[in-house]
């Protein structure tokens, strides 16, 4: 399972999500799309493990009628949020490089700019994007040298 | 061709009893430099010419961050001396130099190595929120000995 995938597995069992789509988001109210946007790396150590992140935006659909609504949508963010930062317990993760296969670990979950991202129709009046950024931090262990 | 930094393997003796267990160094390590701190003379004769001599080194090496592990031999070494401030020859280890660029011919497995006495000095422990650490320094003490490393058991042995 690559980084992608656990993280979606891992989105996935929050509690209020029951379905995630990845880079697409239905236009309808309660609907979640999980968009990957890039693997970089943090630090390598001289045995040549590496410490990467990559990062996400989950797009999410909601009403905004009133500030009752906008106010359970933003908590809705915030409760995610603390639960992320939780969820990583060292999950296996299996990269391939180069035809390689090497193994990792989910080492941090962490979140930023949970906010209203845009309106879909012009107004609050119909569903709303919310967005959250998602940085996932992983550990890969270095080749086996023998 | 360059040589990929992970083939050139260190492993300090973490073992607290006199039969050597090796643990490589470099988990969470971005740079390991030895420092040769050489003794450099230079003198000038009347003639004007410079003549540089260098009859000794004083090698060191810093291990930081270190972050302690419950698993990891070395951190038994490391806590016994911060608990038991251990000083003199309870602080004597070894430390081997594996070059696993340069096998030796006919034993799959073995590397060129250099085995060298050395003394730990632990610099503090404690550190920030991102784990319970003991960076430390390695001061090549002599005594350096040519041998083979086998990786698959981690055991030195001097050539004859």
């Amino acid at each position: 399972m690559n980084i992608i995938e656990l993280v979606k597995e891992i989105v996935l069992s929050f509690p209020r999500i029951s379905d995630l789509h990845i880079d697409f988001t239905e236009c309808e109210s309660e609907n979640y799309g999980l968009y990957p946007t890039g693997d970089q790396l943090i630090k390598e150590d001289i045995l040549g493990d590496q410490d990467r992140q990559h990062n996400f935006v989950l797009y999410a659909i909601f009403q905004s009628f009133n500030d009752y609504e906008r106010m359970a949508n933003s908590t809705f963010l915030l409760d995610l949020t603390y639960w992320l930062e939780k969820a990583a317990k060292n999950q296996p993760i299996e990269v391939t490089i180069n035809e390689r296969t090497v193994t990792g670990k989910l080492t941090k979950l962490s979140s930023a700019n949970g906010m209203l991202y845009g309106y879909q129709e012009g107004t609050l009046s119909g569903p709303v994007t919310y967005q959250l950024q998602i940085y996932a931090q992983y550990h890969l262990e270095s080749e086996e040298l023998l | 061709m360059k040589i990929a930094r992970k083939l050139m393997a260190h492993y300090v003796d973490s073992s607290i009893t006199t039969t050597p267990a090796y643990s490589r160094l470099g988990k969470d390590l971005e740079e390991y430099t030895i420092e040769m701190n050489a003794n450099v003379e230079t003198k000038k004769n009347i003639l004007g010419d410079a003549s540089t001599s260098i009859d000794s080194y004083e090698p060191q090496a810093s291990v930081e961050p270190y972050y302690a592990d419950d698993t990891d031999p070395m951190h038994a070494k490391l806590q016994s001396i911060i608990d038991e401030r251990k000083t003199l020859d309870d602080l004597k280890t070894t430390v081997v130099e594996v070059h696993l660029w340069e096998d030796v011919e006919g034993s799959e497995g073995t590397f060129v190595a250099y085995r060298e006495d050395a003394i730990i000095e632990v610099v503090s422990y404690g550190g920030d929120n991102t784990g319970y650490q003991i960076p430390f320094n390695l001061h090549h003490i002599g005594n350096r000995v040519k041998g083979k490393f086998v990786v698959a058991t981690k055991s030195f042995t001097a050539d004859v």
